[in-house]
C-alpha cells in the first residue's frame, strides 16, 4: 500500500499511514510536498517511443517505481474546488505512464486499466466542506476508479479528524 | 453565425500542453466569433496570466481531460488565482474535452471550475463538455463522430459567450449520445489494435487479450 500525501496543510495522510502500519500492513508514505513533480506534458512518449516510461526527469521517476510495485494507492490531499490539490493532481496524471494502453469494456462502457493495481482510494481534507463540494470530490473519485477499472472508495475529512474516523478509513483500506 | 462585434475584453485560455490540439482548436473557433486574446497556460508565467485574467471581462478556459479533470497545471493556476480572491465578477466559461465518448467521464472538470468560480468571486456562465474530442487531434469539430449535433451545440455555446449569456448544461448533454453496446466493443477492439500496432513500431509487443476480458 502506498500513501501519496500532499501534507503541507494536513496530517491525515500520516495518521492513516501510521494506523495501517500499526495494524501490521506493509505501507510506504510518499510526501508529495517534499517532491519536485511537474505536470504531465502530454508528449505521448510513455504510450509510444518510451512505452511505460515517463521522459520527464524529476522526482516522479522515483515515485513511479514505488507505485508500480504496489497494488493499492491512497491519495490524501487538501480538497481544492472539489478536486485534488494541484500537487496531488500533477502526481496523479503522471501515473498514466503505468496504465495499460489498451481499451476495455466494463459495465457497458469503454474504460482503461492500470497495470497490476487493485484499488485507488482518495481522502480529501477540508474543514467545513460544503455538501456540493463533497459531492464533486466523491464523484471525481467514482469516475477515477471507473476509468482505471479498479476498486476503491473516497472519504472527506476535516484537518483534525477524530480517532474513530481514522480507524474506520484504515479498516476500509485494509479490507478492500 | 455573423461575426459578433467585440464589446468585451475576452481572454481565451488554453490549458493544454499541446499548442495545436483540440483545446486550442475550440478556442480558435470562438475567436472567429468573439475577438479575444488566446493565451497558452504552458507557455506563460502564472503572474502574467493572472494579470490578463484581471484585465479581462470574460474568460474562457479550454483544456483536455486528464483522468477525469483538467490538467494539474490548470489546478495550480486556479489555486494561485484563489489566493488573489475576491475577484471582480469576471464571467467564466469552461470547456473540457477528452477521449472517452461520455460526458460523465469529463464533467468533474467543469464542476470543479464552477466551484472555483463561486469560491473566488467569478461569475460562472456555463461549461461545454466534449466527449470523443481527443480523436479530433486538433482537427475540425466537423469531424467529430456526433458532428451533426455537436457542431450546432458548440455554435450555440459560442453565441452565449458572444452575448454574455449563461450557457445551459443541456446544450452539450443533449448533443452527445454514448455509443451502443456493439459499437462499444468495436471501439475497444479497434482502439486496442491501433495502440498495439503503434507500439509494435517501437518494438514493444503487447500480449493482446480480448478487449472486454476481465482482469
Amino acid at each position: 500500500m502506498v500513501f501519496l500525501s500532499d501534507g503541507k496543510e494536513q496530517n491525515v495522510g500520516k495518521l492513516l499511514y501510521e494506523e495501517v502500519r500499526r495494524r501490521g500492513v506493509e505501507a510506504t508514505y510518499i510526501s508529495l510536498d517534499e517532491k519536485d513533480i511537474g505536470p504531465c506534458r502530454g508528449c505521448g512518449s510513455c504510450s509510444g517511443p518510451t512505452f511505460g516510461k515517463c521522459i520527464q526527469n524529476d522526482d516522479m521517476q522515483e515515485v513511479l517505481k514505488i507505485l508500480s510495485a504496489s497494488r493499492t494507492w491512497v491519495m490524501v490531499c487538501p480538497i481544492r474546488f472539489g478536486n485534488y490539490s494541484s500537487r496531488a493532481k500533477m502526481a496523479q496524471e503522471r501515473t498514466s505512464t503505468l496504465g495499460d494502453p489498451r481499451y476495455y469494456v466494463e459495465r457497458g462502457e469503454l474504460v482503461k486499466q492500470m497495470h497490476d493495481l487493485d484499488a485507488f482510494f482518495a481522502v480529501g481534507v477540508k474543514d467545513h466542506c460544503e455538501e456540493n463540494e463533497k459531492d464533486v470530490f466523491l464523484s471525481l473519485h467514482r469516475e477515477n476508479v471507473h476509468i482505471m477499472n479498479v476498486n476503491g472508495e473516497a472519504f472527506v475529512v476535516p484537518t483534525q479528524p477524530d480517532p474513530q474516523s481514522i480507524s474506520h478509513i484504515a479498516e476500509v483500506l485494509i479490507h478492500e | 453565425m455573423n461575426k459578433t462585434t467585440c464589446l468585451q475584453r475576452v481572454l481565451l485560455l488554453s490549458a493544454s500542453p499541446r499548442i495545436k490540439g483540440t483545446s486550442v482548436m475550440l478556442l480558435e473557433r470562438i475567436r472567429k466569433q468573439v475577438q479575444g486574446e488566446l493565451v497558452h497556460l504552458y507557455l506563460e508565467e502564472t503572474e502574467t496570466i493572472l494579470e490578463k485574467m484581471k484585465a479581462a471581462e470574460t474568460i474562457v478556459i479550454s483544456g483536455p481531460c486528464y483522468i477525469n479533470g483538467y490538467p494539474g497545471a490548470l489546478q495550480r493556476l486556479l489555486e494561485a488565482a484563489h489566493e488573489k480572491a475576491p475577484w471582480e465578477g469576471q464571467k467564466l466559461y469552461g470547456i473540457i474535452n477528452g477521449g472517452m465518448p461520455y460526458v460523465h467521464t469529463h464533467r468533474s472538470g467543469v464542476d470543479s471550475l464552477k466551484l472555483f468560480s463561486s469560491q473566488c468571486g467569478f461569475s460562472w456562465m456555463g461549461g461545454f463538455v466534449l466527449g470523443g474530442g481527443a480523436m479530433l487531434d486538433g482537427g475540425p469539430l466537423e469531424k467529430h463522430l456526433s458532428a451533426k449535433k455537436v457542431v450546432p451545440a458548440f455554435e450555440q455555446f459560442v453565441k452565449c459567450i458572444a452575448e454574455g449569456q449563461p450557457s445551459p448544461d443541456a446544450l452539450y448533454e443533449e448533443a452527445q449520445t454514448p455509443p451502443g453496446k456493439v459499437m462499444t466493443h468495436v471501439f475497444a477492439g479497434l482502439l486496442s489494435f491501433m495502440m498495439s500496432r503503434k507500439l509494435k513500431k517501437y518494438a514493444y509487443v503487447l500480449k493482446m487479450r480480448r478487449p472486454h476480458s476481465k482482469k
